[in-house]
């Protein structure tokens, strides 16, 4: 928590006696003219400053303005399907038919067909649920635990390249966690190999755990493409958010708290544990609503290994709910319909359902504020009523002894089934094993007093902690390096001299991917181009008039922003596109407009990334420099663009090459919006190609050397993103070391 | 400068008075000193910190450490208690004695050192937690788990701070809700909670007004019947108001250990004189 | 801000630059659509380059989106494997016209071990089991269809298509017409819901869950079936004649509909009379409007008609289209303005 520049909230363009700027370069010779009366005032500075003010907050207000946009355009579109199907969109019952339960049938119904048209939204709204739930119960104590490694236990030289690798885990992009996910995930997932043999890792919890609901086997179960893999492969992919944010704040503990609690004796681990964690309480869990929210809306990972089936749990049958069924994602729901729909009435009710998980992004982001408001104790006069007092006890309580009883609720049901099945023998299984190694684990948490095993007790305690923070850590870097070989392995094959080629319309088996690698750039371009001086100016405004009532809720809206998925983002931009080509008479053959298109979409990601990094870093700037400044009779205007801005310029470009990475990797906007070509085209009045749509066109195109290639493309993908990564780290680490 | 050295006198008459009692009370008994350092030095990788360092700390005494910026006092506390044992690349030679045992030898258990040797810290650093539950943080780490001991615990520890009047209507409250003094305060209780032998103040009120340390320096007076108290001042006051025995320290040397009142009245050494009368600093 | 705001108006000019820039890509058509024949117009409009130095930029991205781009005035001609719906032809801005340009089969693929070839099956069976009435390879029904043939008895697991495809409205049509049950249940379209079974994405999804599951049983594209070597079936026809997927078998049933082609050219060609006849074909579609369609767009189409064009089909097992629809299209390219 570094001391922040808070500029003063009174206004800045008090009447001062500016003198001209060219008066300062004046020589020497000139002779003294009379002083500038103080009560002159200077209308030329104040119309500076007041357009300064109000052509930031303009920009600013971007964000507020987008929010609005998507929330109206998705409702327009979606009025339809509301009309159709009203409140039973949301119901938890299905139209029953015969034998069979019907969520979503999106053909029509006619002479033939007696019920059609039905769409109800439960599978997908349950699908999303299990598989973040999953993603963060693995996620969340990983990630913390290689955060804890990585801020306080590791030696520099060691902190410093895990973090970055970690952090890597967090750019690659989607699409190439989704095929990793189905060709290396799966196959070790699966229940039955192809021979029908059991196999792979949900086999083993079935036979270990299969009493539990959770872990039964069904008729559908045995691909390996489940809820189970979604929320395998979610929780690889939140894991690094949660470790890197994890690990910022906990370097923020200053490290007198650290020294406090070492000083009292207490261990490494109970310092870590008990002081560490509750000062940084309210960050981590910011944290983790980061990575929930992330869960919730990814989507070509989780669309590649879900399995695509509508199911719901059935109440009365108790193996429904097992986590080895094929399922849907709402998520995943659109990227496989929207592009390729039966009706008018589908497309609405898609875009109902992309509405509706707008919705539940604004309420996962208003859970987080609450959540950190009520858990943090920073500053003096804090929230310590009694209510609150209580709430923070019962969620503690939740978590810990509610977790604890639901595990050991678990395996003891486990056991007496075992015992049940096997007699007395059954009661040694590996269920039960494992049931034991965390109780044990669980009782070294324990703490005896009075004796003189206590203090090796604590000692041993604080070793399995460290051990197992390093674990975590080591664990992330494992899976990210075996994701990194693979990848590179399969594709890098494919990267011959062809392909660094334009495609050749004559021979397109050739190869040829130099139109996906200059169409990202391109897009790339036109995002900058919209989301650096929206995100910048808007940062500005945010830092220095932003202590008020719109800069909390241009931040708000900034922050929902950057949680809503981008294939809301892509729905919401084509939407926006047919109907803006329509309105303006642009539709008459011609442009598409397809390329500027996607170019907004991403714009639109980067904006609320750009807008909070230069904030922080615009507030981080010494107020003694704006003083000097402001001393010598500059204006606030001027202040800011030749003092203030140079000295976060390195950040901020930080900031925008982050952004960078970050959509340079999407593919779901694109898709939606359909901006892909297969030719050379870089005019963007028409679809211009991009590498993740190259990915996954050409992982869906039925001929053998098209998928060899998508590889390569991947390779090429990764490795764009990794540079631009890298150059923003180095960017960031110059300007400390000039510091220093 | 003459009202400088007129004053520094008047406080060390003023100081002598308490310090004569110190010096009776060792003097009598007989006791080996608490902590005894002999020719320590200390690197801070290649960089030396700390020469030759040998010095008594007697019990139930207040030893103060005096010296410029940057002589090394602070290094000098932080390794009693192997506070240093934190910071990466760091050396130690020779040996410290607590009570006799070296502390720097193979298979201390530094926790249980730090549960003897307890810190108070310049700037005060409440945990983020009730006041109740920063007092009671120490003693349940160590095992104390019963609730009306714990309780008893922290109403004696505040007493002893003098802290107890002003919070005990609100020992649930943020320990951030107190005062910067109030705060510090609270962290020489925190320490007293586990019931130290030793406490080793970082210039526990370069961070406060007077009227707090004031009052911080009455505490010092009151609890040095049953601890020893080891303090790193720059404030020359300070040390002639509370302390029996003072070192100076200059450049990683510790120039000159005595009494406090002939430290100030006929400092041995010139570069303490000079010191001392504030021709530099 | 930076060295000078001349940094960033220079910046800012070059990606201008980009967009009023003219390139290549003006001259092309645009089309997208239909996954199904992508094979053979990836093969097309590769010679058509070579040919006429004009090039083709096809997106197969699926019937439905095909669809979407042409109302959307997006491309300059659809693919579709369905023919317009009444409700899909009036939200057209404009009259469309249908242009049949291949025929194809699609093939029911399967994984038995230890049945490599040969698996025969009729239209209830088929219906059967995709409607999870049939669950199992040990039914009597199948064993009675293949006396001859060992088959494990596996359970059945029926693949489907996730994505909305056209190639998954082939399928559910043929199943809405020949049987009953499924026409009052699932019926036919792009996306259906489907009683029972796994979803693979695409055909490569398709293909990959099927290798891995014994006891599958899938739908695709005749020829990436063969591309794949995946053993498929013969289905009985409404002749009663088992006939395997094939161009003869596809060019039989395109032309037992010739004549109701004539009348109507959006007649579905699944479930043909003819004994030689392969039952789960389809005429795959190529939409324009009739009062703006591009020129260029034309001539492709019109030079895909041609022998030489028509010709390439059968290599990579799309059925040519008889001489009938030929003159058919010729006739309405015509009218095409």
């Amino acid at each position: 928590m570094g001391v922040r520049c808070k500029p003063a909230s009174h206004s800045w363009w008090i009447d001062l006696a500016v003198l001209p700027s060219n008066n300062l370069n004046s020589s020497d010779t000139k002779p003294k003219s009379a002083p500038v009366s103080l009560m002159s005032g200077n209308s030329k500075a104040r119309v500076a400053d007041w357009l300064f003010r109000n052509v930031t907050l303009l920009f600013a207000l971007s964000t507020v303005v987008l929010i609005f946009g998507i929330a109206v355009t998705l409702y327009e579109a979606s009025r339809m399907s509301i009309s159709h199907a009203h409140a039973s969109f949301y119901s938890l019952t299905g139209v029953h038919a015969g034998t069979q339960t019907i969520y979503w049938d999106p053909v029509a119904a006619d002479a033939d067909k007696l019920i059609g048209d039905v769409y109800r939204a439960a599978p997908f709204i349950y699908g999303t649920l299990v598989t973040s739930i999953i993603a963060l119960l693995i996620a969340v104590p990983v990630g913390v635990g290689a955060a804890i490694f990585l801020s306080e236990l590791a030696p520099v030289w060691l902190a410093t390249p895990l973090s970055f690798v970690i952090e890597m885990l967090a750019a690659v992009p989607s699409i190439v966690y989704g095929f990793w996910a189905l060709v290396f995930l799966v196959p070790r997932l699966q229940m039955t190999d192809a021979a029908g043999n059991p196999a792979g890792f949900e086999s083993w919890l079935n036979r270990v755990f299969g009493s539990i609901p959770l872990f039964a086997k069904t008729a559908d179960s045995g691909t390996g493409m489940d809820f189970m893999a979604a929320g395998l492969i979610l929780a690889l992919m939140v894991l690094p958010f949660i470790a890197a944010v994890s690990r910022d704040i906990l370097k923020t503990v200053p490290s007198t708290q650290r020294e406090a609690a070492m000083g009292l004796g207490a261990t490494r681990w109970e310092t870590i544990s008990g002081i560490v964690l509750k000062n940084a309480g309210s960050g981590i869990i910011g944290a983790v609503m980061l990575g929930l929210g992330r869960a919730i809306g990814e989507t070509m990972a989780v669309t590649m290994v879900i399995g695509s089936k509508y199911s719901l749990p059935i109440p009365h049958d108790a193996s429904s709910f097992s986590l080895f069924r094929p399922g849907y994602t709402m998520t995943s729901v659109l990227a496989d319909q929207y592009p390729n729909q039966n009706s008018d009435l589908q497309r609405s009710a898609l875009t109902q359902i992309a509405f509706t998980l707008f919705l539940v992004t604004m309420v996962v982001n208003g859970l987080a504020r609450l959540l950190v408001w009520l858990t943090a104790m920073k500053t003096g006069g804090s929230v310590t009523s009694r209510s609150s007092t209580h709430i923070k006890q019962a969620i503690n309580f939740l978590l810990q002894k509610g977790t604890a009883a639901a595990f050991a609720g678990l395996v003891l049901f486990q056991t007496v089934q075992d015992v049940h099945a096997r007699g007395m023998k059954g009661a040694f299984g590996q269920a039960q094993m494992i049931g034991a190694a965390v109780v044990i684990i669980w009782l070294i948490n324990l703490k005896t007093p009075g004796t003189r095993l206590f203090l090796p007790w604590r000692k041993i305690r604080s070793g399995v902690g460290t051990a197992s923070s390093v674990l975590c850590a080591v664990g992330a870097t494992a899976a990210l390096l075996l994701l990194f070989f693979y990848v590179f392995k399969t594709g890098i094959g494919a990267l011959n001299g062809a392909f660094f080629h334009r495609p050749d319309p004559a021979n397109p088996d050739a190869g040829g991917m130099m139109h996906a690698i200059a169409g990202t750039s391109e897009l790339i371009l036109m995002a900058c181009v919209m989301g650096v001086p929206l995100g910048v100016l808007g940062g500005i405004y945010l830092s220095e008039f932003g202590n008020n009532r719109s800069g909390f809720w241009i931040r708000y809206a900034a922050d929902l922003l950057n949680g809503v998925p981008s294939i809301v983002l892509g729905i919401f931009t084509y939407t926006l596109l047919i109907g803006l080509r329509k309105v303006l008479h642009l539709d008459s053959g011609g442009a598409t407009f397809q390329g500027y298109a996607g170019g907004f979409a991403l714009g639109v990601m980067m904006v609320p990334t750009v807008m909070r990094t230069t904030e922080e870093l615009v507030r981080l700037v010494p107020q003694g420099l704006r003083e000097g400044s402001l001393a010598l009779g500059a204006t606030h205007a001027h202040t800011v663009w030749h003092v203030v801005l140079p000295t976060a310029r390195s950040g901020i470009v930080t900031g925008v090459l982050l952004a960078v990475a970050r959509v340079a990797g999407e593919t779901a906007p694109l898709l939606m919006i359909g901006c892909n070509s297969q030719l050379w085209n870089l005019d963007p009045r028409n679809a211009v190609a991009s590498l993740p749509v190259q990915i996954y066109v050409l992982h869906d195109s039925p001929m053998p050397v098209a998928l060899h290639q998508s590889w390569g493309v991947a390779v090429v993908l990764v490795l764009v993103v990794l540079v631009f990564n890298i150059i923003a780290r180095v960017f960031t680490r110059n300007r400390f070391a000039a510091a220093k | 400068m003459e009202t400088k050295k007129d004053q520094i006198v008047v406080n060390v008459v003023n100081a002598t008075n308490a310090s004569q009692m110190g010096t009776e009370i060792s003097d009598g008994a007989e006791h080996a000193p608490r902590i005894s350092v002999s020719h320590m030095n200390f690197f801070y990788g290649k960089f030396q910190a700390l020469n030759q360092i040998s010095l008594d700390v007697l019990r139930n005494q207040v030893t103060a450490l005096i010296g410029p910026s940057g002589c090394g006092k602070s290094t000098f506390l932080r390794s009693l208690n192997r506070m240093n044992d934190t910071i990466p690349n760091t050396r130690i030679e020779g040996k410290i004695l607590l009570d006799g045992e070296d502390i720097y030898a193979r298979g201390i258990d530094v926790v249980a050192l730090r549960k003897r040797v307890g810190m108070v810290f310049q700037r005060p650093n409440p945990f983020p937690m009730s006041i109740w539950e920063n007092i009671a943080y120490g003693p349940k780490l160590h095992g104390e788990r019963n609730k009306g001991r714990l309780n008893e615990i922290v109403e004696k520890t505040l007493r002893d701070a003098a802290l107890w009047d002003d919070v005990k209507d609100s020992l649930t409250k943020s320990a951030y809700d107190l005062s910067g003094g109030q705060q510090q305060r609270l962290c020489i209780a925190r320490v007293l909670a586990v019931d130290p032998e030793v406490v080793l103040m970082d210039e526990p009120c370069s961070a406060l007004d007077p009227n707090s340390t004031y009052r911080i320096e009455q505490l010092m007076d009151d609890m040095k019947s049953r601890y020893t108290i080891v303090i790193v001042t720059h404030n020359l006051q300070q040390a002639a108001r509370v302390s029996e025995r003072t070192a100076f320290f200059l450049r990683g040397e510790m120039v000159e250990c005595s009494d406090t009142s002939r430290m100030f009245a006929q400092p041995q050494d010139k570069r303490t004189e000079d010191y001392v009368q504030g021709r530099f600093g | 801000m930076f060295r000078s705001t001349k940094t960033i108006l220079i910046a800012a000019a070059l990606g201008c630059g980009f967009a009023v820039a003219p390139t290549v890509g003006f001259s092309q058509v645009r089309g997208s659509g239909a996954t199904f024949p992508a094979p053979i117009y990836s093969r097309w409009f590769a010679a058509y380059q070579a040919a006429a130095h004009v090039a083709v930029d096809y997106q197969a991205v699926g019937s439905g989106q095909g669809i979407n781009a042409l109302k959307n005035r997006q491309v300059d001609f659809g693919a579709s494997d369905a023919p317009l719906s009444p409700s899909e032809e009036a939200s057209m801005p404009e009259p469309v016209v249908h242009i049949p340009s291949v025929g194809g089969a699609v093939a029911v693929t399967y994984n038995l071990p230890g049945v490599p070839a040969g698996l025969k099956i009729t239209p209830e069976v088929l219906a059967g089991i995709f409607l999870g009435k049939v669950a199992n390879w040990s039914d009597a029904k199948i064993k009675a269809l293949n006396p001859g043939l060992r088959i494990p008895a596996l359970p059945i697991q029926p693949i489907h298509r996730t994505d909305g495809s056209g190639t998954t409205y082939i399928f559910t049509n043929y199943l809405k017409k020949a049987n009953g049950e499924w026409a009052a249940g699932p019926g036919a379209g792009k996306s259906v819901n489907w009683p029972v079974g796994l979803g693979g994405k695409g055909s490569q999804g398709v293909d990959a869950v099927l290798a891995r599951t014994p006891g599958a049983i899938s739908y695709v594209e005749l020829a990436y079936a063969v591309a794949q070597k995946l053993p498929y079936a013969a289905i009985r026809n409404k002749a009663g004649a088992f006939v395997m997927p094939s161009v003869e078998s596809t060019t039989a049933a395109i032309n037992d509909y010739a004549a109701a082609l004539a009348k109507d050219i959006k007649t579905p060609t699944v479930d043909a009379r003819g004994k030689d006849s392969y039952p789960i074909c389809s005429l795959t579609y190529i939409l324009m409007f009739r009062n703006s369609a591009r020129p260029d767009a034309v001539k492709l189409w019109n030079w895909a008609m041609t022998p030489a064009a028509q010709g390439q089909a059968a290599s990579l097992y799309y059925a040519p289209l008889p001489a009938s629809l030929v003159r058919l299209n010729q006739a309405t390219l015509k009218t095409v303005k």
